[in-house]
């Protein structure tokens, strides 16, 4: 082996050569015919014609055989023509010594003066240049200095293009590389692995160079000789030094050169740069960071993408949907950190595999278990602890990875003096589970389950817990190289409760509940290199709980009350095609054809007819059987978008969506509170339906190492919801008349620059969005701001962010963000008249006035252990703080009558800075 | 109850975290600008129309609420004719009995001292029928009279309605109070006027509302318009209550609907979004100005019931104490109920509250449509 990389190093070594010093050929000519012979045949027959003798490994060549008819030819005309076309070299000495050798020719004399350093050297000698450091690197992992044969081996190659197929993964997890980019440079062709990490790249035969790109993982290439279609599985090694290639590579070329826009795909590195408030890497935080990206107030994760409500998002884990993101009311989000391999964010273009959410889609991807070996990781902060197993089940075949977390806030808050707080409790626990197994090469299997509960108790008497449960299986099947297909099925489940026990006459249980179940089958059809056809379906069956109401203990007085469960199948069929109509365009181009069915068994309000849907116009009730369809939607959804390259580095996208949401999330509160519901479309709740049109400008500069991207977009929403005044949502058996539907237009410029690589990372992102919501009836009494358009709650037109993170060395880094936002609308009570007999309070018009502006610097130092390959524990430390300038930007204010004055108060979550410290074990 | 846990908890939660709660107070919520208020409207039964003028005032400010006075309220009709209230001082307006033309439409026009003009939409008239009868049942869940009404349109237009009322009672105070020390003559003498039997009036301060709707016919049957528990004593002698009745248009229906539910709270963390509710009136120099208040031409029906369904208790009160009559003369105070003792040397003697029944807010003077 040693032997091999030595000889290896030495014919790369020698990369130059001089043909003008070959020596002088002797006359004798050559005359012969073969026929299908072996090459030793043609050896022995040259070697008696001439007098050379040929040096060559024998095996290399046993398998060859070749056709030759010549007459009277030298011996390199003969060689020559031998050897034209095929990836042999041979080189000949001044003694009559003939090497054949594979890829590199032999270097047949030294360099001149290299015994003599003092003789002059007058620039027509030789010179050799040793390979460069980033070479040598290379070099030394064999895989890459080998010349792999791909097809069924010919001693001619004859012109064309062939297809090579093959699995890229990670070498030391057997784990699949997903979106890797597998390219040659010359022509330039690529491809990018798909979700089993299988590509399929078609190129001219002959010599190549194939090279392999993924974020997070150290680029390799290989070399090959493409004689027919083939296969090539290759292995790709992670980046050693964690923090020395943070990068977004998959995007790095994808920026420039995808159809995709507007979407970000950030690994598990680039997340745990980002400081957070109790020191654990967030996945929803960081995504927050990104342009075009809103929350509504600190203690929330809920996300607004785009103008978009917190309910417009898609949030996938393994494909299975999430509803409640978030632990702790928001304070945390319900990702294990230590589980996850990346998260891709949808925000323009929707592929039409996704539907069911007008503004996003964010897809949350575990990894998966270490093939290879057992691995015990984790990690340990103030507020949370967690650890993750891993390791394979059948070596290389199957692997498992089970994570926990949670959190020992409790004796935190119980260690306060005051008496009140201490009877309060809360905690937290999340666990995942991720299996995976290669029954074949075609076929594999994925099983995640997913469970997260959250408690918080306030002064020992009132309750409210919530969880979220799911289960996915997918399998994932390949017919052949162009086609395939992935299945999944998934169960998920969000619920919460709440218990009062604090007065016993008035202790009570609040329950709600949503379960989904889901199917869909994904297929994927390279009907040529230059049309790629996705085509799937899908369904999901809904089931609600959106309330019981019950006494808690036999002496409470509360009546009991229940709202009826809710049913629907929301069914969805799609096609898309990507089609590359040539280097510099590419059009892709989808429709989606969705349907929702509002399902029995259900009670459902009737309204007077010409009149609006409100209480006073109620009219009876109409009872549907179980199954019976009460309420029919569904339409087309439309998916398009085109990428044109300006310049090499330089690339315009545009993009059409259309998209239709069947579920919404009710809350009219400021902030989103844990009691929110889930509503189903019914009769009079109709689906929202949002289209977007949006246009970017993309822009690498320095060798792709500096990334800059404008979009802009203009997005109508039909139907989104809104709350008329005074309603309270929770436990109303007429919601229909609480809520109030508008229609929104949101439109925004996002600017970002992002610079991965080097000493210096991070990104600068600006937002200018607007959100404005008008209500459909503009007429009616109920119209906030007469009819006319007004802000929505999360409506923040300027949004600055900075990521930075300075490595100091490899061990040790800092990291500094900076976030800057417009205060969010809120309506203030701004006076109060006395009219028929009472005082009134009247409130300025809707989301008119807004809270101060928002502005925080985070600090964060991460301390890697040392990178010893070998050592029993990697270990490192992160030190943060969150807030750092201390200041106290409201989250919320809100007003409450005293004495008949009305206060004011701002609420700060975070008004001063908090140092956090967490310790990181991976062993 | 239920929202009221949650923000509680909320706010706990966040201090757990080291939040911190600071007083806001934006220029937005402390504007000193004062808008017109008009409440009144245009009485279609041939009687006296009031229509009062106030203006709005600061959440922060608690003086009393200033009226209008000086402005010029006319009332003009479609048909052209034109009526003007008199102002009856303290932003009062009045406007004698005048013939309304149910077919035409009017409107309110105000014409400010600082010259600002305000003019309602045009509305109709809104009849009202009378109300057929008032009943009242013992509800013994709540331990509560229901006081219902009953109105029937044989028309079919009336469809929404609005009901306000009055009632007045009769209560006593928990001891008699015989005796009175005159200040003057530094005597005791005999209390002539009877300050132990009150008569209470109290008007409604909620909007009831009904609708007929979604009905096929226009009768609204039984509709509660006043709960009166029993503890509250109003029910122990004799009870009466005055029911005035307006039909609406839907605009004005669904106006006092949204008034209803939206000026009930105020804002805090998990409060429902709150809306503004104004009215039919503007200033027809800039439309965007506050201006409260719903014109309206109803016509008043009301009709008044009785009943003395003697629930309730007698009125209990601390025990009275004693005090001789010379240590009463060194320092007269509280109320005196009678002498005491053989001698007559004492007196029995309670507080105001427990004497006087107009410290219940009611007074001594016998309403005029009381029955006997």
């Amino acid at each position: 082996m040693k032997r091999l990389l030595l000889f290896t190093f030495l014919s790369c070594c020698l990369l130059s050569f001089d043909q003008s010093v070959a020596q002088t050929v002797p006359d004798k000519k050559i005359t012969m015919r073969l026929d299908s012979a072996r090459f030793n045949d043609f050896v022995k027959q040259v070697e008696s014609q001439t007098g050379y003798y040929f040096y060559y490994d024998a095996t290399r060549f046993d398998s060859l055989t070749l056709d030759l008819n010549v007459t009277d030819l030298t011996v390199r005309e003969v060689l020559d023509q031998v050897f034209r076309g095929s990836e042999f070299e041979y080189a000949i000495d001044d003694q009559k010594r003939i090497f054949v050798t594979q890829g590199q020719r032999i270097i047949t004399q030294l360099q001149p003066g290299l015994f003599n350093p003092d003789a002059a050297i007058d620039g027509s000698g030789i010179t050799y240049e040793g390979p460069d450091d980033a070479m040598k690197e290379k070099l030394l992992s064999s895989a890459e200095s080998k010349v792999h044969d791909i097809g069924i081996k010919k001693h001619r190659i004859t012109p064309g293009n062939s297809t090579m197929t093959g699995y890229v993964r990670n070498a030391i997890t057997g784990e699949p590389v997903i979106g890797a980019a597998v390219f040659i440079d010359s022509p330039s062709i690529g491809v990018t692995t798909d979700a089993l990490g299988l590509y399929s790249l078609t190129i001219p035969r002959g010599k190549q160079v194939v090279r392999i790109k993924s974020f997070g993982m150290r680029e390799t290439q290989r070399q090959i000789v493409l004689y027919s279609n083939g296969k090539l599985d290759i292995e790709m090694r992670e980046s050693v030094i964690a923090l020395k290639e943070v990068s977004v590579k998959a995007g790095m070329d994808k920026n420039v050169v995808s159809t995709q826009m507007g979407q970000v795909k950030l690994n598990i590195k680039n997340l745990k740069q980002v400081p957070t408030v109790f020191g654990e890497t967030d996945l929803l935080r960081t995504i927050m960071t990104l342009p075009g990206i809103k929350s509504v107030g600190e203690n929330s994760t809920g996300l607004n993408v785009r103008g978009g409500s917190t309910d417009q998002n898609l949030i996938l884990y393994n494909d299975a949907v999430i509803y409640n993101p978030s632990h702790l009311f928001g304070f945390f989000s319900a990702f294990n950190p230590d589980v996850l391999r990346d998260v891709e964010l949808y925000k323009s273009t929707i592929p039409s595999k996704y539907g069911g959410r007008l503004a996003s889609v964010l897809d949350i991807n575990s990894r998966d278990g270490n093939k290879k070996k057992y691995v015990v990781s984790g990690g340990i902060g103030l507020l949370t602890g967690r650890l993750t197993v891993e390791g394979p089940l059948v070596k290389d075949k199957s692997s498992f990875l089970l994570g926990g977390r949670s959190t020992y806030s409790n004796w935190l808050i119980r260690a306060l003096d005051n008496p009140e707080y201490n009877k309060s409790s809360a905690s937290f626990y999340d666990v995942n589970l991720h299996v995976n197994h290669e029954i074949n090469e075609k076929n594999s299997l994925f099983l995640t389950a997913y469970t997260s509960d959250d408690r918080f108790r306030l002064y020992g008497d009132t309750l409210y817990t919530y969880q979220n449960q799911l289960a996915a299986l997918k399998w994932k099947h390949t017919f052949n190289t162009k086609f395939y297909s992935e299945y999944t099925v998934s169960h998920s489940k969000y619920q919460y409760a709440m218990g009062a026990s604090g007065l016993p006459l008035n202790s009570f249980d609040l329950k709600f509940n949503i379960q989904q179940s889901n199917f869909k089958a994904d297929f994927s059809y390279v009907l040529d290199p230059r049309h790629t056809l996705d085509f799937g379906l899908s369904s999901i069956y809904y089931k609600l709980s959106p309330g019981t109401f019950t006494p808690r203990g036999s002496e409470s007085l509360i009546r009991p009350d229940e709202l009826e469960k809710e049913q629907g199948l929301e069914s969805a069929v799609y096609i898309e095609d990507k089609f590359e109509v040539n280097p510099r365009l590419s059009l892709t181009g989808g429709i989606r054809f969705s349907f929702f069915q509002y399902l029995g068994p259900k009670t459902i309000n009737k309204y007077v007819p010409g009149f609006p849907i409100d209480y006073p116009y109620q009219d009876g009730t109409e009872t549907f059987g179980k199954n019976k369809k009460i309420q029919n939607y569904g339409g087309p959804e439309f998916r398009a978008s085109m990428r044109y390259s300006v310049l090499d580095n330089l690339s315009l996208k545009v993009s059409y969506n259309t998209l239709r949401q069947y579920i919404h999330l009710l809350t009219n509160t400021m902030s989103v509170s844990p009691t929110d519901i889930w509503k189903l479309s019914d009769r009079y709740v109709k689906p929202q339906i949002g289209d977007q049109v949006s246009l970017g400008l993309y822009r690498n500069f320095r060798g792709n190492k500096i990334e800059v991207s404008l979009e802009g977009y203009y997005k109508n929403i039909k139907n989104f919801l809104d709350y008329k005044g005074g309603d309270s949502l929770i436990m109303n058996h007429d919601i229909e008349a609480a809520v109030l539907n508008t229609n929104a237009k949101a439109y925004g410029i996002e600017f970002m620059m992002k610079k991965m690589t080097g000493k210096l990372n991070g990104w600068i992102s600006y937002t200018y969005a607007r959100t404005l919501l008008r209500a459909v009836d503009r007429e009616s009494a109920d119209a906030p701001n007469d009819g006319n358009y007004y802000p929505s709650n999360y409506d923040k037109p300027h949004d600055f962010t900075m990521i930075t993170n300075y490595r100091l060395s490899h061990r040790f880094s800092v990291s500094l963000n900076f976030t800057y936002s417009t205060g969010r609308p809120y309506t203030p009570p701004i006076g109060k008249y006395y009219i028929d007999g009472a005082q009134r309070v009247y409130y300025a018009d809707r989301n008119q006035f807004r809270i101060p502006d928002y502005y925080r610097a985070d600090f964060a130092m991460n301390i890697e252990g040392n990178h010893k390959v070998k050592k029993l524990a990697h270990s490192s430390w992160t030190l943060s703080v969150y807030n750092l300038l201390g200041r106290k930007n409201p989250s919320s204010v809100y007003f409450q009558t005293k004495d008949g004055q009305v206060n004011g108060y701002q609420l700060s979550i975070f008004g001063q800075p908090i140092p956090t410290i967490t310790y990181n074990f991976r062993f | 109850m239920r929202d009221h846990l949650l923000k509680l908890s909320f706010i706990i939660l966040v201090l757990v975290l080291n939040s911190c709660i600071e007083p806001f107070s934006p220029p937005e919520i402390n504007s000193p600008d004062r808008y017109l208020v008009v409440d009144g409207f245009l009485n279609a039964s041939n009687d006296t129309s009031w229509i009062e003028l106030r203006h709005s005032q600061n959440t922060n400010d608690n003086a009393t609420y200033s009226v209008e006075s000086g402005a010029r309220l006319t009332v003009e009709s479609e048909g052209g004719s034109i009526y003007t209230f008199a102002e009856y001082g303290s932003g009062r307006y009045r406007l004698l009995p005048i013939n309304i033309s149910p077919a035409d439409k009017y409107r309110l026009r105000i014409k400010r001292t600082n010259g600002q003009e305000y003019l309602s939409e045009y509305v109709k008239v809104s009849l009202t029928p009378p109300i057929d009868s008032i009943n009242y049942r013992y509800d013994a869940g709540r331990d509560a009279m229901v006081i219902q009404v009953n109105t029937h349109d044989q028309t079919n237009k009336t469809q929404f309605y609005r009901w306000k009322f009055e009632e007045t009672y009769q209560y006593r105070s928990a001891y008699i109070s015989s005796l009175v020390y005159n200040p003057e003559t530094k005597q005791i003498d005999y209390r002539n006027e009877d300050i132990n039997l009150c008569w209470a009036t109290k008007k409604s301060n909620t909007i009831i509302l009904g609708s007929t709707i979604k009905l096929t016919s226009d009768i609204i049957k039984d509709l509660p318009i006043n709960v009166v528990a029993v503890n509250t004593n109003k029910l122990y002698i004799k009870y009466s209550i005055l029911v005035k009745q307006y039909g609406l248009s839907q605009e004005e229906f669904e106006y006092w609907t949204n008034l209803a539910k939206t000026t009930q709270g105020t804002g805090s963390l998990f409060d429902p979004q709150p809306s503004q509710v104004t009215g039919n009136i503007k200033n027809v120099a800039d439309v965007k100005e506050l201006v409260f208040g719903y014109f309206s031409v109803s016509k008043e029906e009301k009709k008044r019931i009785f009943m003395t369904p003697y629930l309730g208790q007698f009125p209990r009160c601390d025990p009275p104490d004693t005090v001789s009559v010379g240590d009463y003369m060194n320092s007269p105070a509280g109320y005196l109920m009678h002498y005491h003792g053989k001698n007559q040397d004492t007196l029995i003697r309670t507080s105001y509250g427990c004497a006087d029944c107009r410290a219940q807010g009611g007074t001594t003077v016998k309403p005029s449509f009381w029955e006997f």
